[in-house]
């Protein structure tokens, strides 16, 4: 065997040439640099392949580099925002990580539903309108602070005072901007604004997206019950009936991409994520009069999400914004609110900023999107946290999806980074969760803590940081490193990949200290992670004297 | 690759194959006129030796173009490093070897 010639053995021997003599006798003259023995001139075969080959290699290594480099740069690598009808842009299977509890969310303790003051943006409207009515003012201590506010904060001890001095962050922030003090952040603030004013907080409660049962009261000042708003607009006697609950899920998974989430699940309403004390279309919310009391026909709960502007979360504070994702996510919560009114069955839009009466955290983990991470926020395998959802509360009947667990948790046990990175210090170090929360061990972010950062920052409605999500090792492209990261780390029961992971990611990659990203006047250096993009840089577009430099990476 | 463009994307990959052709082919003529007689095994090897360099630049390279130019110099110097050493193991017992007599 070892003396059979091979294909280009047979292919290159003079003896098996078809050639005249005369050519047959050259080749085999031929010495190593190609140069026929006597008169024949050119580059013969093998000097071609040779040298070629060798010129096929370099040009192979310059491909492979332009085509990585492409790949990087691309917009295409930016993922999630529905570009496919299909759901592509949710990429990762999950089937096979399924689980029955969501990490995270097997009770260690007596399972509590939230009361309505644990949700920052009630509690900071409900206080600032005690102090404006002039029933409590700071100087009184928190003994005083009345109602379910000041039951609040008497049972967290120090959040007051956190919450007070950041109020008046608020208005040196809000001062600063109307003297034009941070005209850098110029054009990223327009386009912030654009989106909140232009497409989702219209004045006088009217035309907004989708319907909110809240504006409806105020308008007209009476009750708007959920056995009332959740059915308007059904003009079938009887609701359509699906062939299977997978049929449903199937149907509404795929409309949901059709009205452009990429991220959708689905799972059974579970009233320990409610609010007490809040519902939209009541007379203060719902606040007083409300109580625990949950509609009967809440039944299932169909989550969906995009993620929000990958340039300006990667540069964060001043340049990112949220309410990119949250116009998003609310115009597709009111196609499809309206879509299954129109099969006969209620439907009630539960979507950002603020109008929700459930938490969507734990449900985002029940319907198998996604889980909690160390920053207290939930994070997906395709987007990390940089993704804002919306519901549907409705009463058909689906075939739910499991939770899943792709070791994301165990990730955050050992990463930290945005812990690290967080200039407010409201996310923990801790090795492994140590808080309760109404039940669940987890981590906790300190919204106190995180909202004066908000405060402290440079855009002109304080209203986000986002540094945790934008450090996010999660939070990557969809090139194909990170792509095959993805997929590798949970799948390796050792633990190795995701070790090696996160060593390269603390040692190859460029980070600031924490206190680098607070504004200049709070000690910072107004750093971001990565530069802002060119779109968002006003020095490229306005006649704006430049008289700051950029700290991120380029 | 070629943002704007269908058709471009697909020649340029097009090319690429075909250039892989020639680098197998060219290799082996080099491992002939070192005096070695090719065995395919060795041959994929090298390849994949060779395969496994284009990956580390390109990887390197996609983080550069992610803007984070930093992280793709240290995965390039870091990852290239033994897949350098291996290649040049594979080259001195596959090429550089004295050549078979008879």
């Amino acid at each position: 065997m070892a003396n059979e010639q091979n294909a280009l053995d047979i292919i290159n021997d003079p003896k098996n040439r078809v050639t005249d003599t005369a050519d047959a006798e050259a080749g085999e003259n031929r010495n190593d640099a190609g140069e026929p023995g006597g008169e024949k001139k050119g580059v013969s075969r093998r000097n071609f392949l040779k040298f070629g080959g060798v010129a096929a290699a370099a040009a192979t290594m310059a491909g492979a580099a332009g085509a990585g480099f492409a790949v990087g740069r691309s917009d295409d690598a930016y993922t999630g925002y529905g570009r496919t009808y299909q759901g592509g842009d949710q990429f990762f299977n999950r089937e096979p990580f399924r689980c029955d509890v969501p990490v995270m969310m097997e009770p260690v303790g007596k399972v509590e539903r939230p009361e309505w003051t644990e949700y920052l943006f009630l509690r900071l409207r409900a206080l600032v309108d005690i102090i404006k009515s002039g029933k409590w003012t700071p100087d009184m201590g928190v003994e005083a602070l009345p109602g379910p506010v000041g039951d609040h904060y008497r049972a967290r001890p120090g959040e007051l005072e956190i919450m007070l001095e950041t109020l008046k962050r608020n208005v040196k922030r809000a001062e600063a901007w109307k003297k034009d003090k941070n005209k850098r952040y110029a054009l990223a603030g327009a386009y912030n604004m654009a989106l909140r004013l232009g497409g989702m907080e219209l004045p006088g409660h009217v035309q907004r997206i989708p319907e909110d049962p809240h504006d409806e009261h105020m308008r007209t000042g009476k009750p708007i019950p959920p056995e009332d708003w959740d059915f308007r607009g059904i003009w079938r006697e009887k609701p359509l009936e699906f062939k299977s609950p997978k049929h449903a899920s199937v149907l509404i998974k795929r409309v949901a991409h059709q009205f452009g989430m990429s991220l959708v699940g689905i799972t059974k309403f579970d009233p320990r994520f409610m609010f007490k004390g809040l519902m939209r279309g009541m007379p203060d919310k719902g606040h007083y009069t409300w109580g625990d009391k949950v509609p009967e026909h809440w039944k299932s709960i169909i989550i969906f999400g995009v993620p929000m502007n990958w340039d300006g979360t990667y540069s964060a504070i001043g340049y990112s914004t949220s309410f990119d994702a949250y116009f998003r996510s609310r115009c597709a919560a009111s196609l499809m609110e309206r879509f299954i009114r129109e099969l006969g069955y209620p439907a009630r839009a539960q979507f950002p900023g603020s109008n929700y009466e459930i938490m969507m955290s734990p449900y985002v983990q029940l319907a198998g999107l996604g889980q909690y991470s160390r920053a207290g926020v939930v994070m997906v395998p395709e987007l990390g946290s940089n993704f804002r959802p919306a519901a549907i509360v409705t009463n058909i009947e689906f075939e739910y999806d499991k939770p899943i667990d792709v070791k994301m948790a165990d990730f955050c046990k050992k990463c930290k980074i945005c812990a690290e990175q967080c200039p407010s210090g409201a996310i923990s170090f801790d090795d492994e969760p140590q808080t309760v929360v109404r039940g669940f061990k987890r981590w906790k972010l300190n919204e106190e803590k995180c909202y004066q950062q908000w405060a402290s920052g440079p855009t002109q409605d304080g209203l986000g940081c986002r540094v945790c999500i934008g450090v996010c090792p999660y939070s990557r492209k969809n090139t194909w490193i990170h792509a095959i990261s993805r997929e590798a780390e949970p799948r390796d029961p050792t633990g190795l990949v995701s070790q090696g992971l996160l060593t390269m990611q603390k040692n190859f990659f460029k980070f600031h200290e924490a206190e680098d990203y607070r504004s200049d006047w709070d000690g910072g250096k107004e750093a971001s992670y990565h530069n802002p993009p060119w779109w968002m840089r006003p020095e490229n577009f306005l006649e704006i004297e430049k008289d700051w430099e950029y700290h991120g990476m380029e | 690759m070629f943002p704007g463009t269908t058709m471009l994307n697909y020649i340029f990959w097009m090319v690429m194959g075909a250039l892989q052709v020639l680098i197998v082919m060219g290799l082996v003529e080099w491992l002939k006129s070192r005096g070695r007689k090719p065995v395919w095994w060795q041959v994929a090897l090298l390849y994949a030796g060779f395969a496994s360099l284009c990956a580390v630049v390109a990887g390197g390279t996609t983080l550069m173009g992610e803007f984070e130019s930093i992280a793709g110099w240290y995965f390039i110097g870091v990852l290239g490093l033994p897949v350098v050493i291996c290649l040049a193991i594979a080259v001195r017992l596959f090429v550089m070897k004295k050549p078979t007599q008879g």
